[in-house]
């Protein structure tokens, strides 16, 4: 008999190498297999199918044939979804114009290991991976509760990803999970190759530059966040999980603080707050006071920085931007060199700019310092230093041209600006503005987690009771 | 809480911001002038007035749920009255915005930075408090209230380092001047002490519940209680001198070089000196687009707001470039003008209450 | 259309646009202040015989040799007004001159016999001088004080404005001077202000022998190119040299700050009191806190003629005003806490003991105290200056009084004449 599948799969995959044709004689007759040999499991493809298939004696229907394969996962599909199914990397099974799928999926993937972004001193360290059934398994594990609500749907018309919304259906929303659900569904694209372009399609202002969904490369952390009424979205063949709603002030806070002394952690946060103001107003404030306002300095440090930039043949402003520029060029390279040759890099870098620039007489040392304490407080907040890169290019550009009044305006409208965007109902902001008193618990400074009884208000959620006093 | 609406605390942060920013500038010297040492006495009495109006301003809204300013005159007054008492808002606005583009102006030239000029401040002012108005009032509140905390701290390390040891408080005699020299100061310089009347303009962005007197007041006191303090040490250092100053929150820091290691200090000044200028500006000029929009009964605040940046700056190249002439034209007849609007608007409201014999109030 | 919708949008992008079109480019072409402007450390001000004003001022120049050093010089110039020295300065240097960081101005003695309040007005308002710059009278030639500071920096590294502040704050008589005070005293009832008055002395004068190196001699000649002090105060303008003095190798000046007030009333100068009397008037000010007292002892019981000296550790004083009969009067009590440091008899230093200050020379000190308070109270009576401000406490404790006083057809003079000044002394030795 010949199988319905065979030719037309072959056409639809454009006789692709590693498209494989199994026809296998048995007792029953003939039974036909079609996997993309590069995406199975071979060895699980012998040992559940074929060796079952073949140890039969007897003659089989359709129905029995589903009980002699050993497969965990199989189901009977229609003939239409052979294609589809094949694509997903299971294995299509024809028998007598009748068709089953077995999951019998195996490709290279990385095992869970510490991400490189987010290393924590204590706390666990697993990280996600590319492959979108471990991550449900890492949440899964840390999250076994009944509310636990998966998701699953297919974006992108050439690619046909995984993307899971997960969810705590007693915690999250439902309204905002089924605006989430929505504009996922929405999505028509070709291809989606990371959780980020799922993450542009959720933007509230698609065009803003500020981040408006959070990313996560660990699993506690996600589960931390679906606890306080948030929607996680994970993707397959990306290592990094969107949460929203999101609030700017996430990304002051680090999984760190939360397995750390809580003292501590408030003066590591008001470090980090200040980490913001130096990496974008700094050489802005520079350049602002040595053209403009040369009294806000005292005497001793306008005669230090005189006399360094006496001789130098660029302006102040020529000089940051030529400075800036080295550090950016040289953090380009050092992303991009292979590691053999990032040492040498560095000592180019530190003595090019370091030193024989100043020896030179090009640049000056309070320059150097000024863009180099910028540059290293922009990674106080890693995830940020995008915007606040873009934010100080603005700032010096006001700083040069208006002076410090420039810089105050460019503050005030860049919150006012960060204040309009409402995040699926969660202010920017929140909780400094507006001032949710009972979220600076876990605002600026720290409280111990015994006394955060209930879940962030600047969050929509259903259940606000975290904790009860029943131990205290 | 509603989309475009404030919350209490966001109410008293304005409020506090609108009574704080135009009193740091030249007014103590005034105050001075008419009223000596007896000065502090004035502060006192105009800091129970706002008090008193901010407390008039909570019961007109709880009165008046979800009503506008507008509505509420339209409904007892008639359209045409309504118009021209928004034409004489707008126009206080207005010169409101002229008197804090001539303060900023002198502040910022005398204290950051000595060249700068009117374009500079134009570039950079109009632009971010248009954008702020533009915005919203919730923007501008959650604004208001973010940068609350740091206006707060910047005037509270301002006194804290303003702080040398006086030998001699020289003030004498509070009363020196008589009633004359206290009712001058008051009425003479009421113009500067208006600002409040802005919360009636955007009396239906305000959202009051229950309890919510102390979400206000406090945010109030605490800047009206800063301002006291302030000037009592401006008039404390400077005695026989106060009349000199345009600056008294850069002034009043002055002599703490001595203490601070060479520093000058005034960069805690400037920061809470134009914090809350562009505050107040993205304040003002969102009441002015108001009136201008009733007026015109356009809803397209990007052709009014551009309307008044024009017109702020034909005035101000074509008129007020002297801030020691703008003072005096506001002390000579600005303050008859404010006095018609801080006493008859309130005045007209409480009447109206009281002829209407309590509508039934609309739930939120 | 799209274009105009899209700018209307996002209307600040536009504005940050032409910001960096329009201004951007004047930004960049600009240098610091510090190269733009030249930033005045001190000044002063004087007047020429030909009525011209003559104005100093010590400006800082940026060196790279040690980017930790302050160097500075001082440019001269002359004008009919303030505004027109400064313009005229601008047109030698160069540059405009910016007050923001000057530490002190100098006012010399001719033009402290004009008024000088529009004087500094016009530098506070027209050039920004912070009012609270120390305003110091200098009764010698202000190019020669500025020359000794400027050989200080580059000698000694001990600048100029140090050199008076610490010797103010060790001085017996230091009070507040600077524009601010002088323009309270010029607006208060007794139309006094006070200044600080730093002078140039030599070496002669102070008994220090001349400290000055062999190589020191011969830069200092090549820097002065021959010239003297005399001949470089024909020059009109330009740069001072330092120079070592009047030509005589074994001569030094030196800046000298010995608690001399010079009295203003209504703005113009009236007279300067020497370190004596300055004592006598600070006695009575809440603002004065002497640093020490010298007290010569004639026979005393334990150590015979000797001299005391002391250190003040606090100095409080009530002074009371009333009217009595019409008439004003001023009690003061002024309590002393003072520390034993030093006896020296016959020319030996004697082991320091508190018990030798018994009650005898406790009123010996008291009475020094009351007798240069009596001769301040002359030099006032004399002078008909209210150097101890007599109108403003009157004014300030007892108004209604003082008021009636007035009424009765008498002046601010009259009541330095009618007021009898009382003072109890009392001395404590810890």
């Amino acid at each position: 008999m010949p199988f319905l599948m065979q030719e037309e799969l072959k056409q639809k995959l454009s006789n692709n190498p590693d498209f494989v044709t199994r026809t296998i004689s048995c007792a029953g007759g003939e039974v036909c297999l079609y996997f993309l040999k590069s995406m199975t499991d071979k060895t699980a493809i012998s040992k559940e199918i074929i060796e079952p298939i073949l140890r039969e004696e007897m003659a089989f229907d359709f129905e029995q044939l589903k009980s002699i394969i050993c497969c965990a996962d199989i189901k009977a599909i229609k003939r239409k979804q052979a294609l589809e199914y094949v694509l997903k990397n299971h294995v299509v099974i024809e028998y007598k114009s009748q068709f089953l799928v077995a999951d019998l999926e195996k490709f290279p993937a990385r095992t869970p290991t510490e991400p490189p972004t987010s290393p924590n001193i204590y706390g666990p360290r697993e990280g996600f991976v590319e492959a979108l059934a471990t991550n449900i398994t890492l949440i899964r594990r840390r999250l076994p509760s009944k509310n636990l609500v998966i998701e699953n749907m297919n974006v992108g018309r050439e690619t046909h990803t995984k993307v899971s919304i997960l969810y705590l259906k007693n915690i999250a929303d439902k309204k905002v999970v089924k605006e989430i659900r929505q504009k996922i569904k929405k999505i028509d694209i070709d291809g989606v190759v990371d959780s980020y372009y799922i993450a542009e399609f959720l933007k509230i202002r698609p065009h803003s530059m500020f981040e408006q969904a959070g990313y996560q490369e660990k699993p506690d952390v996600t589960v931390a966040k679906m606890l306080e009424g948030r929607i996680a979205i994970l993707v397959d063949g990306s290592p990094i999980a969107v949460t929203v709603p999101y609030m700017l002030f996430e990304d002051l806070q680090s999984s760190n603080d939360y397995y750390t002394n809580y003292v501590y952690v408030n003066l590591i946060r008001i470090i980090r707050t200040l980490g913001i103001i130096l990496a974008t107003i700094v050489p802005g404030l520079y350049l602002s006071i040595r053209l403009y306002s040369y009294s806000a300095l005292p005497l001793n440090y306008v005669i230090i920085i005189a006399n360094s930039t006496k001789n130098l043949p660029f302006t102040p402003v020529v000089e940051i931007l030529f400075i800036l520029l080295l550090f950016q060029v040289l953090y380009e390279v050092s992303l991009r060199l292979p590691q053999y040759l990032g040492l040498a890099t560095s000592i180019v870098g530190a003595l090019v700019l370091g030193d024989t620039g100043v020896k030179a007489g090009l640049i000056s040392p309070p320059g150097v310092i000024v863009v180099a304490v910028s540059i290293m407080a922009i990674y106080t907040i890693p995830s940020q230093s995008a915007q606040l890169t873009v934010l100080r290019a603005v700032f010096v550009v006001l700083g040069a041209t208006v002076g410090i009044f420039g810089i105050v305006g460019g503050v005030v409208y860049v919150i006012n600006y960060i204040n309009s965007l409402n995040i699926y109902g969660t202010p920017y902001l929140a909780p400094f503005a507006p001032l949710i008193d009972s979220d600076l618990k876990d605002g600026l400074s720290k409280k111990p987690l015994i006394d955060m009884l209930k879940r962030p208000k600047s969050i929509a959620n259903k259940n606000t009771n975290r904790q009860g006093r029943g131990g205290v | 809480m509603n989309e475009q609406k404030i919350s209490a605390h966001q109410m008293g942060v304005i409020a506090g911001i609108l009574f704080f920013t135009l009193k740091m500038s030249a007014l103590p010297s005034l105050i001075y002038k008419y009223n000596g040492t007896g000065a502090i006495l004035s502060t006192v009495v105009v800091i129970l007035l706002n008090f008193m109006f901010l407390w008039l301003v909570i019961w007109i809204k709880k009165k008046y749920k979800n009503e506008s300013l507008y509505d509420i005159f339209c409904e007892k007054l008639g359209v045409f009255v309504t118009k021209l008492l928004y034409f004489i808002f707008f126009a206080f606005f207005v010169l409101k915005l002229l008197l804090m583009f001539s303060d900023g102006f002198t502040f910022i030239k005398d204290v950051a930075d000595e060249e700068f000029t009117v374009l500079n401040l134009f570039i950079c002012l109009l632009p971010v408090i248009s954008a702020l108005a533009y915005s919203g009032m919730r923007n501008m509140g959650r604004t208001a209230e973010f940068f609350f905390p740091v206006i707060v701290i910047s005037l509270l390390l301002l006194i804290v380092f303003s702080f040398v040891p006086v030998s001699n408080w020289g003030l004498g005699s509070l009363v020196r001047y008589g009633f004359e020299g206290f009712a001058s100061s008051i009425f003479r310089l009421s113009f500067w002490t208006g600002d409040l009347f802005a919360l009636l303009i955007f009396l239906d962005k305000i959202e009051i519940k229950k309890g919510s007197y102390k979400q206000v007041f406090v945010p109030f006191g605490i800047m009206a209680g800063i301002l006291l303090v302030i000037f009592t040490i401006y008039y404390v250092f400077y005695q026989e001198t106060s009349i000199f100053h345009t600056n008294v929150l850069n002034d009043i820091v002055q002599y703490a070089i001595g203490t601070s290691g060479g520093w000058h200090m005034d960069i805690f000044a400037i920061l809470a000196f134009m914090f809350n200028l562009f505050l107040q500006g993205g304040i003002i000029i969102y009441c002015a687009n108001e009136c201008l929009k009733k007026l015109l009964g356009y809803e397209y605040s990007v052709i009014t707001l551009s309307f008044i940046n024009l017109l702020i700056i034909a005035i101000e190249y074509i008129y007020l470039t002297d801030y020691l002439k703008y003072i005096a034209f506001a002390e000579n007849y600005l303050c008859y003008f404010s006095a018609v609007v801080l006493v008859l608007v309130p005045a007209l409201l409480v009447g109206i209450m009281l002829t209407k014999k309590g509508k039934k109030n609309e739930t939120s | 259309m799209k274009l105009v919708k899209k700018i209307f949008k996002s209307p600040i992008i536009l504005v940050f646009a032409l910001i960096c079109v329009f201004l951007m480019p004047t930004a960049i072409n600009m240098s610091s202040v510090a190269f733009r402007s030249a930033i005045a450390l001190a000044i002063g001000i004087d007047q020429s015989d030909d009525g011209e004003i003559v104005l100093y001022t010590a400006i800082n120049v940026p060196s790279t040799d040690d980017s930790l050093s302050e160097n500075s010089k001082t440019i001269m110039s002359s004008g009919q007004t303030v505004g027109d020295a400064f313009a005229n300065l601008r047109l030698m240097y160069g540059r405009a001159v910016k007050l923001g960081h000057t530490r002190f101005v100098l006012i010399g003695s001719k033009i402290s016999q004009n008024n000088l309040t529009s004087l500094l007005d016009t530098l506070i308002r027209t050039n920004r001088l912070r009012k609270v710059v120390q305003l110091l009278y200098c009764p010698n030639d202000i190019g020669e004080m500025f020359s000794v500071g400027v050989k200080l920096n580059s000698q000694t590294g001990i600048k100029l404005s140090d050199i008076i502040s610490h010797q103010q704050n060790a001085s017996t008589t230091y009070i507040n001077s600077n524009i601010d005070s002088f323009f309270k005293g010029f607006l208060s009832e007794s139309k006094i202000s006070k200044l600080n008055s730093v002078s140039l002395v030599s070496n002669a004068t102070l008994g220090i022998s001349p400290n000055v190196s062999e190589s020191e001699k011969s830069n200092s000649s090549a820097q002065a190119g021959g010239e003297s002090a005399s001949e470089q105060s024909e020059s009109k303008s330009g740069e001072l040299q330092a120079s070592n003095g009047s030509g005589s190798e074994t001569e030094e000046k030196f800046v000298s700050n010995r608690g001399e007030l010079a009295i203003f009333e209504s703005g113009v100068l009236k007279t300067v009191l020497d370190e004596e009397l300055s004592h006598g008037v600070n006695w009575l000010s809440k603002d004065y806190n002497p640093k020490e007292l010298l007290v010569y002892v004639d026979g005393a019981e334990k150590i015979g003629n000797a001299y005391m000296g002391f250190d003040v550790l606090n100095k409080r004083i009530n002074i009371e005003s009333f009217f009595h009969k019409g008439m004003p009067f001023i009690s003061a009590k002024i309590i002393v806490s003072l520390d034993l440091d030093e006896i020296i008899s016959a020319g030996q230093n004697i082991e320091v003991n508190n018990d030798f200050v018994d009650d005898n020379i406790k009123s010996d000190i008291g009475r020094k105290i009351r007798s240069q308070i009596s001769e301040a109270v002359k030099v006032s009576k004399n002078l008909k200056l209210d150097i101890f401000e007599l109108n403003d406490i009157f004014h300030q404790n007892n108004y209604k009084e003082y008021n009636e006083y007035i009424k009765q057809g008498k002046n601010i003079y009259d009541i330095i004449e009618d007021t009898q000044i009382s003072a109890e002394v009392e001395i404590k030795v810890i």
